[in-house]
């Protein structure tokens, strides 16, 4: 089942934001390793993922720094900042909060 | 990890569909070159089997090497024409009967709002409303039709045009536009009781300017539809202008029939012969006014290239020609 595309979009912020908070990264290897997480659960426009990157950027939750990648060639690194991990935490907790609401009203006696 | 460099030709093209991407002057080398980065690395998985190829992935290549849909479609009606020709007439009838029935159903209707007028004395603001009402609708009704008719289409189903002879299809049209000659009651024009609609609706400047922008937006609209029917997908540069041609001819030809048939009369010397000295070919409403052939040219032509422009045919018959 292919999830709405406003549900992906709503995640897409926190899902980089989650990949970096494991390890700095640059756009490519944290689009394959979401990708990998997801399993087929949803599959992104992968060019689309990069001006978020650019936001995120901008709006300080992520600073980034162009460097040699394993690969030897030079990739644009992105590492998470104090502010992208609190941004992190209340997205999650917003999020967490929104699963349990649907989860037990699904789940009640009228679900 | 293996760090070979991509094959240079490769890489152009990589580089290429990187630099369609602007965004700033001053952002543009620096995104591009992270995006560059990621194309590099895809191509580069792929190459190394490191990405396995998705249903979606095998359909994209598969279209990439297929080629280009409206180019095939011109290469097979290149082939197929006269297949192509009578569905294309078949649907220019259908079109034409579409769009007769509704203007005269459009007529019947303002006819019997200006018997109204006639009927009551008072100041008839609502029967103003009316009449623009049944104008826009008459005039862009067809459109609802043709999207009825291609959802038909799509489920699968032969329609009835397709079913019917050429001969049933040319009787409906005459038809429709003989109807007003074959049934005089119908013809019958109707005009306003000026008496009873507010005076603003006859001879303010503004109305008059109100009526001729909107009789023009209305009869764009209408040919837009014309061309969206009579062009199906995938659009090519070339069936937009044949249907822009079609739109022109059937509107001039078919509603200058009964005017050319009713000027025909008896000569002297017992040979009918038309002394018709009307204003020539053009298509005409109650109130919409009068278009000369020379008006829906200039019409068509215009919304063939706005319609050619929102839907790609315009690059797609500059690619065609290219080939």
């Amino acid at each position: 089942m292919q999830p709405n595309k406003e549900l992906i979009g709503a995640s897409t912020r926190l899902l980089i934001l989650a990949a970096l908070a494991r390890e700095a990264s640059y756009g490519y290897a944290v689009i394959k390793s979401i990708n990998d997480e997801a399993d087929g659960l949803f599959v992104w426009q992968e060019g689309t993922v990069y001006p978020i990157l650019h936001k995120l950027e901008k709006e300080k939750l992520v600073r980034a720094q162009w460097q040699q990648a394993d690969t030897g060639r030079r990739r644009k690194y992105y590492y998470i900042t104090a502010e992208g991990r609190d941004a992190l935490a209340d997205g999650a907790e917003q999020w967490n909060g929104f699963h349990e609401m649907i989860t037990s009203m699904a789940g009640g006696p009228n679900g | 990890m293996d760090n070979q460099p991509l094959d240079p030709s490769i890489e152009e093209k990589a580089r290429a569909l990187c630099a369609q991407i602007t965004v700033a002057h001053d952002l543009d080398s620096e995104i591009q070159e992270e995006l560059y980065g990621h194309v590099e690395d895809k191509i580069l998985g792929y190459l190394r089997g490191e990405i396995s190829v998705s249903g979606d992935d095998a359909l994209i290549l598969v279209r990439e090497h297929f080629g280009d849909a409206a180019t095939i479609k011109s290469l097979f009606q290149d082939v197929h024409v006269t297949e192509v020709a009578v569905s294309q007439w078949r649907r220019y009838a259908a079109a034409a009967i579409a769009m007769l029935g509704c203007t005269l159903v459009g007529e019947v209707a303002l006819n019997a709002v200006f018997v109204f007028t006639h009927l009551f004395q008072a100041n008839l603001m609502w029967a103003v409303w009316i009449v623009f009402a049944v104008l826009v609708v008459a005039t862009l009704a067809p459109w609802a039709i043709f999207v009825r008719w291609q959802r038909t289409l799509r489920a699968g189903r032969r329609p009835w045009y397709y079913r019917w002879h050429f001969t049933t299809l040319g009787v409906t049209i005459l038809g429709l536009a003989f109807v007003k000659v074959l049934i005089p009651s119908i013809g019958i024009s109707v005009d306003a009781n000026s008496n009873s609609l507010p005076a603003s609706f006859f001879g303010t400047d503004f109305l008059k300017w109100m009526m001729f922008s909107g009789r023009l937006v209305l009869i764009f609209l209408q040919c837009l539809s014309w061309l969206w029917w009579c062009d199906a997908s995938p659009r090519t540069g070339r069936s937009t202008l044949n249907a822009a041609w079609a739109w022109c001819f059937s509107f001039a030809f078919v509603s200058t029939l009964p005017r050319m048939f009713l000027s025909l009369s008896k000569a002297t010397d017992g040979s009918m012969s038309a002394n018709w000295a009307g204003p020539g070919f053009g298509f005409s409403m109650p109130l919409l006014g009068r278009f000369g052939m020379l008006d829906l040219i200039i019409i068509a032509m215009v919304a063939a290239f706005v319609y050619a422009l929102s839907t790609g045919a315009v690059k797609r018959l500059r690619d065609g020609l290219a080939i």
